[in-house]
């Protein structure tokens, strides 16, 4: 930020007299209140009261700012005074800010889209006969919940390829992806969503069977990964979508086949830890020696972060994503289980978050909230790209 | 035992609704904070605090404001529960020293600057046979931490003064008038009309923006210590101050026409002594009343002498 010569100088006359001005109240204020305010604690009238004496009070002001914690915006390069720091002057540092978030972005979108490549649908298994819940195809030796697979009536797949002709287009190409399912030759990395869309292709006839074919491929969430052998096939008009349904969540816990379930807590000493086996051991997790993406591995917030202990107070999860909120309003966001951590600033344009973070909430991937020790709230609705201050 | 002050019926029955929940919520049980206790603590911070004429309602709004598992801990390490003190040593122990070596910015000086205040807060001073902790003041208000923390700036501040007139009287007495403390720049005397017409400028802004100005132009603070204190943006800060400072000139100018100076006049008045007097407050402060000057001062009385005891030291 470019600073005019104007603001350097004042007026001797300007200055002395601001020197001379007296407190309006002559007693210091409660050293209570100056911590509240340092706090952004106070409102209304006791703020009003503590700034007036502030204005004139060179040693509260002093007490004040001396008080204020030591991490924060004041340590972050781009945030010192330009003329000392050229290069990251505040129009460069907005671009870098902006190529940031546009990184975050397209991280964000890849991984999303890998996580969906993942959760592909391998087959869409059209059985004729009558099988057990659990039986299964392949080498179904998981520890995992019997995944259920929900199959059209024996007679669908006839009635589909009869009325073939009477289709749109879609319709046929999502009744050749039930053919190929038959045949089980292969697996067929069609998500439920794009099975949707094809049903939504349906004329009136076929509609209610689109419907069915498409009720029972939202409730065939699959497990994320897994291929055609390992998937267990249930019986035509079994039950069991809904039940698939309710289990769909574990997916977030258990993300990928590759990761083990995942359990993240903080313990009264404040660290962080993670269980891969449901609780039974722990491992405690550091995030700061390991982070992360050169730009934050640079910043000086990052290295005071890891030069202090911290002390974490929170953590969520969902699915991949984890977010773990120390003291001192420390974040630290993985979007891979926990193996890469990124230190994260909570801003919301001319706010930033103070204090020790002490809840964090995601009700999604998206969707999140982060409560302080100094009583913010803040919240986000992309997955942590931007924050609101709520209060 | 001090006598204490009497509880309004309002802030009294606020308490009373209020306690079960509170109590739970406070952990006291844990260090050994009676229920009864407690409402007393909570009974006495909100008539400290509460215009007198507050109702219930307010009372309990301003009581569910309070940091209430922290001012629990507080009060019951005051009144020396061992369980308590374990607590607060395991949470604030570490914190306290480095918010001290933050402040301090020297290991030696953090260490005896937390040290006292472990003293202070364990209660050396004993009244009518008590041990009178520095924690039983604390209310709540805002985090211990942060209490902590403004504990240890006001001694440190409090320290800083002490020593810089002590040491300003040794080296007055050591080293005769020519390294006596530096004399205060004389100001010249400007127009009367003109310092009412800044005095008027300068009451006619608001505290906070005065603030800004003294902290700015005074304390010599950066535009990102003033956004930190006051909870926004270092863009904002730099837009106001560039703005205040520019306002507060022609609000000058306009004072001074309104008091029966001509424009021409009043302008002069302003530019010469703009231009003959201006000067750069932080060059200025830097020899004078900031921190900054302090540890500036200190580093170069150290380097000046040998390697033994400082004469900051040897004053004490």
């Amino acid at each position: 930020m470019k600073l005019d010569t104007e603001m350097d100088t004042l007026p001797k006359f300007v200055a002395t007299r601001l020197r001379e001005q007296r407190p309006a109240f002559e007693s210091h204020p409660d050293t209570n209140l100056l911590a509240a305010f340092a706090e952004r604690s106070l409102v209304g009238r006791e703020r009003t009261r503590v700034v007036e004496h502030l204005a004139a009070c060179g040693d509260c002001r002093e007490a004040v700012a001396l008080a204020l914690p030591a991490t924060e915006i004041a340590h972050l390069p781009g945030f010192h005074r330009a003329s000392r720091i050229g290069w990251l002057a505040w129009p460069r540092l907005r671009w870098a800010v902006l190529a940031a978030g546009m990184l975050v972005v397209a991280s964000v979108g890849i991984q999303q889209y890998s996580r969906r490549q993942e959760k592909t649908v391998t087959s869409n298994v059209v059985a004729s006969g009558s099988l057990p819940r659990d039986a299964s195809l392949g080498s179904s030796k998981l520890h995992q919940p019997a995944f259920p697979q929900v199959l059209a009536p024996s007679g669908d797949a006839q009635k589909v390829s009869a009325r073939r002709n009477r289709l749109p287009a879609r319709v046929h190409e999502g009744s050749s992806v039930i053919a190929r399912a038959q045949k089980a030759t292969a697996e067929i990395p069609r998500s439920a969503e794009e099975v949707q869309s094809e049903g939504a292709g349906l004329d009136a006839d076929g509609a209610a069977e689109g419907q069915n074919q498409l009720a029972q491929n939202r409730a065939e969430v699959p497990f994320p990964g897994r291929t055609f052998g390992d998937l267990n096939v249930v019986k035509a008009k079994d039950p069991m979508p809904e039940q698939a349904a309710s289990e769909s969540p574990t997916a977030q816990t258990s993300p990928s086949p590759m990761l083990p379930a995942q359990r993240w807590s903080v313990t009264a000493a404040g660290a962080l830890r993670r269980s891969l086996d449901d609780g039974n051991t722990w491992e405690n997790v550091d995030p700061s020696p390991g982070d992360q993406d050169g730009l934050q591995q640079k910043s000086k917030k990052a290295q005071a972060a890891r030069n202090s202990s911290l002390v974490f107070r929170a953590v969520a999860a969902s699915g991949l994503e984890v977010w773990a909120g120390a003291s001192d309003g420390i974040l630290y966001h993985s979007s891979d289980g926990g193996s890469r951590w990124a230190l994260t600033t909570v801003t919301d344009s001319a706010l930033i978050l103070t204090g020790d973070i002490t809840g964090i909430q995601f009700s999604d991937v998206l969707h999140g909230k982060i409560a302080t020790s100094t009583g913010e709230l803040w919240t986000t609705f992309d997955a942590g790209r931007t924050w609101h201050r709520q209060q | 035992m001090r006598a204490r002050k009497p509880i309004s019926a309002p802030v009294q029955s606020a308490v009373s609704e209020l306690l079960p929940e509170l109590h739970a919520g406070s952990g006291c049980e844990q260090i050994g904070l009676t229920h009864e206790a407690f409402g007393e603590i909570l009974a006495d911070v909100a008539m400290k605090y509460l215009p007198p004429h507050a109702t219930e309602r307010e009372a309990c709004a301003f009581l569910r404001t309070l940091r209430i598992e922290e001012l629990a801990l507080a009060r019951a390490c005051a009144g020396g529960h061992n369980a308590a003190w374990e607590l607060f040593l395991v949470r604030y122990r570490e914190k306290l020293y480095q918010s001290a070596l933050r402040i301090a910015r020297e290991d030696s000086a953090a260490r005896e600057l937390a040290d006292t205040l472990y003293a202070e807060l364990f209660g050396t001073v004993t009244r009518d046979g008590e041990r009178v902790s520095k924690l039983a003041s604390f209310t709540g208000r805002g985090s211990l931490e942060g209490w902590l923390r403004t504990v240890l700036a006001q001694e440190f501040v409090n320290r800083y003064r002490r020593t810089r007139r002590l040491v300003s009287l040794d080296e007055e007495g050591e080293e005769g008038s020519q390294f006596a403390a530096p004399q205060p720049e004389p100001v010249l005397s400007p127009d009367s009309r003109l310092e009412s017409a800044t005095d008027a400028a300068l009451a006619a802004l608001s505290g906070e923006e005065r603030m800004v100005l003294a902290a700015y132009f005074l304390d010599g603070r950066t535009l990102a210590e003033i956004a930190r204190l006051l909870g926004v943006h270092e863009s904002t800060i730099s837009r106001k101050v560039d703005k205040l400072a520019k306002s507060l000139r022609k609000q000058i100018l306009a004072n001074m026409v309104r008091q029966g100076m001509g424009r021409r006049q009043a302008e002069e008045a302003l530019e010469v002594d703009v231009r003959d007097v201006r000067l750069d407050i932080r060059r200025s402060l830097a020899q004078g009343s900031s921190t900054l000057a302090f540890y500036k001062e200190k580093e170069n009385r150290l380097k000046a002498e040998a390697p033994g005891e400082s004469s900051l030291n040897s004053n004490r």
